[in-house]
């Protein structure tokens, strides 16, 4: 694919506002992830970090401002082609019916997905620290830490240039939390991938040393990374 | 067709004598403090007020054999059976938008093939009785399908949310409680063909033979207007959940 901006920020989110039945939750939210950027974004709940990773993804559709994928308007974009170079990972892990395998190659089904090669399942499930016998299991019964680190691997399977995690290892205990982000650090520092991740957790933005913006009132801003 | 002699005083003291069941009836409830009573007495009036309406509107155009009458009475059945169905789909706006052409296309493509294939008799005879029996299953089809539609949707919202973050269309997110949308609508049906003469004599056949019908034609009748049923049922049920899959959204 032909670059059509080398120089252009990854993500660069101008003047994003939403606001749900009169009530403004983000007004005026501007800023950018550079190419191979590790970005964390923190604020309290309620506070619409999620509705922000919708509105960049166009799962919701937001009342004004800009994004730009890669120096390209996304307004000019099919949602769907958006979605092919910024893939969100949701707060709520979220399966379907059939085994592990059948939810890691789900994605492939899609048109938009055919060009790719199907994923290699064990190797997908060891990024997030799952064991390959799990393949040809129902993906039902698993736990909700294992469901998360599950969905975090399907996304991987899709490799996109962008990745936004919501809160990814909300459900984990500390091993597994461990495994996670340094499965998101190789992704960064290995592939380059530009990555913007949700995280209550101060320690975790400590461990992997990222930019840190706060979302409150609407609005967001940098801080030290490690502010309460 | 039934050709026996019609004796209208006779026909009269009949009806009168099977409303006297309905009155002991209601009688009965009301003894037993049923609490059915008065909707049940509304409910019989109601059916004789109608049909008799009906039957004589009927018979005018029987009478004429104007198609183009025909042709407005199977409009206006379009018209009650949409309004009927779009009650049950109350969460989308403009719901006749959806019922009306589902079930319109169910009933018209269906009596058109059948006409087109010399099955169906271009008589008002036929095209009435059969047209509101087929009007009736897509407005059942319809409702169903619609029905199971916005529930699926509405429980697997999240599901339908990551398979769109996954790269999807938004028809291949849904597609699955579309599918389970049409498959849910028609079970009633299949599990009426699955059992047919067994379980049920069906309605028609059962008219045809009280009314003196050879019963191999009866029977045969039967199937043919069950396959009609089967093909609105099933059009039906498609367009609805295309037209409703493309009028929600997911906020
Ligand atoms: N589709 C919607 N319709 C109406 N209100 C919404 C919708 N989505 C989110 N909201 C509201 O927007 C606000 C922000 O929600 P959001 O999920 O973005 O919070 P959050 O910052 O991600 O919180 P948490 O840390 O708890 O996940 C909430 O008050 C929520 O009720
Ligand atoms: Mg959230």
């Amino acid at each position: 694919m032909i670059d059509p901006a080398p120089s252009a920020a990854a993500l660069e989110v101008a003047r994003l506002a939403k606001s749900f039945d009169g009530e403004a939750i983000l007004r005026d939210v501007s800023f950018s992830l550079g190419r191979g950027e590790l970005l964390v974004l923190r604020g309290e709940s309620g506070t619409g970090k999620s509705v922000l990773l919708k509105c960049i993804t166009r799962l919701i559709e937001p009342d004004a401002g800009m994004v730009c994928i890669f120096g390209t308007d996304a307004a000019t974009l099919d949602a769907v082609e958006v979605r092919r170079r910024v893939l969100l990972v949701g707060q709520v892990p979220t399966l379907y019916e059939g085994t592990v395998r059948q939810n890691l190659e789900y994605p492939f089904s899609f048109k938009s997905n055919q060009h790719l090669p199907l994923p290699d399942g064990p190797s997908l499930l060891s990024m997030v620290g799952l064991s390959a016998d799990l393949l040809d299991r129902p993906a039902a019964p698993l736990s909700v830490g294992q469901q998360q680190r599950l969905c975090i691997a399907r996304a991987l399977g899709l490799d996109p240039g962008i990745l936004l995690f919501d809160e990814p290892t909300a459900a984990l205990d500390p091993a597994a939390k461990v495994v996670v982000e340094e499965t998101i650090l190789r992704l960064n520092r290995e592939s380059g991938r530009s990555i913007l991740m949700v995280t209550h957790d101060v320690e975790q933005v400590r461990r992997m040393g990222a930019r840190t913006l706060v979302l409150a009132r609407g609005m967001v801003k940098e801080t030290e990374g490690d502010a309460g | 067709m039934i050709e026996t002699v019609y004796d209208p005083v006779d026909g009269l003291v009949k009806l009168g004598l099977a409303s006297l069941l309905m009155v002991v009836l209601i009688l009965l409830s009301r003894v037993r403090n049923l609490g059915i009573a008065r909707e049940l007495g509304v409910a019989v009036v109601r059916a004789v007020v109608q049909l008799m309406i009906v039957v004589l509107l009927i018979a005018a155009v029987f009478q004429s054999q104007n198609l183009l009458f025909v042709l407005l009475i199977l409009a206006g059945m379009q018209g009650i059976a949409a309004a009927t169905s779009a009650k049950r789909v109350s969460e989308v706006k403009d719901p006749l938008r959806i019922t009306l052409p589902s079930i319109a296309a169910g009933t018209f493509v269906i009596l058109v093939v059948m006409i087109l294939l010399g099955v169906m008799p271009l008589q008002a005879e036929f095209l009435i009785p059969v047209g509101s029996m087929v009007t009736g299953a897509a407005m059942v089809t319809c409702s169903l399908s619609l029905d199971r539609f916005m529930r699926e949707m509405a429980t697997n919202r999240l599901r339908v949310e990551t398979a769109l973050s996954l790269g999807a269309t938004w028809s291949e997110a849904v597609e699955p409680y579309t599918r389970q949308g049409i498959r849910a609508s028609l079970i009633p049906s299949i599990d009426r063909l699955k059992t047919l003469g067994i379980v049920v004599l069906p309605g028609a056949m059962a008219g045809m033979i009280i009314g003196g019908v050879n019963p191999v034609w009866a029977a045969e009748y039967q199937l043919i207007i069950f396959f009609m049923i089967v093909g609105a049922e099933l059009i039906s049920a498609f367009v609805a959940t295309l037209l409703a899959q493309q009028s929600v959204s997911l906020y």
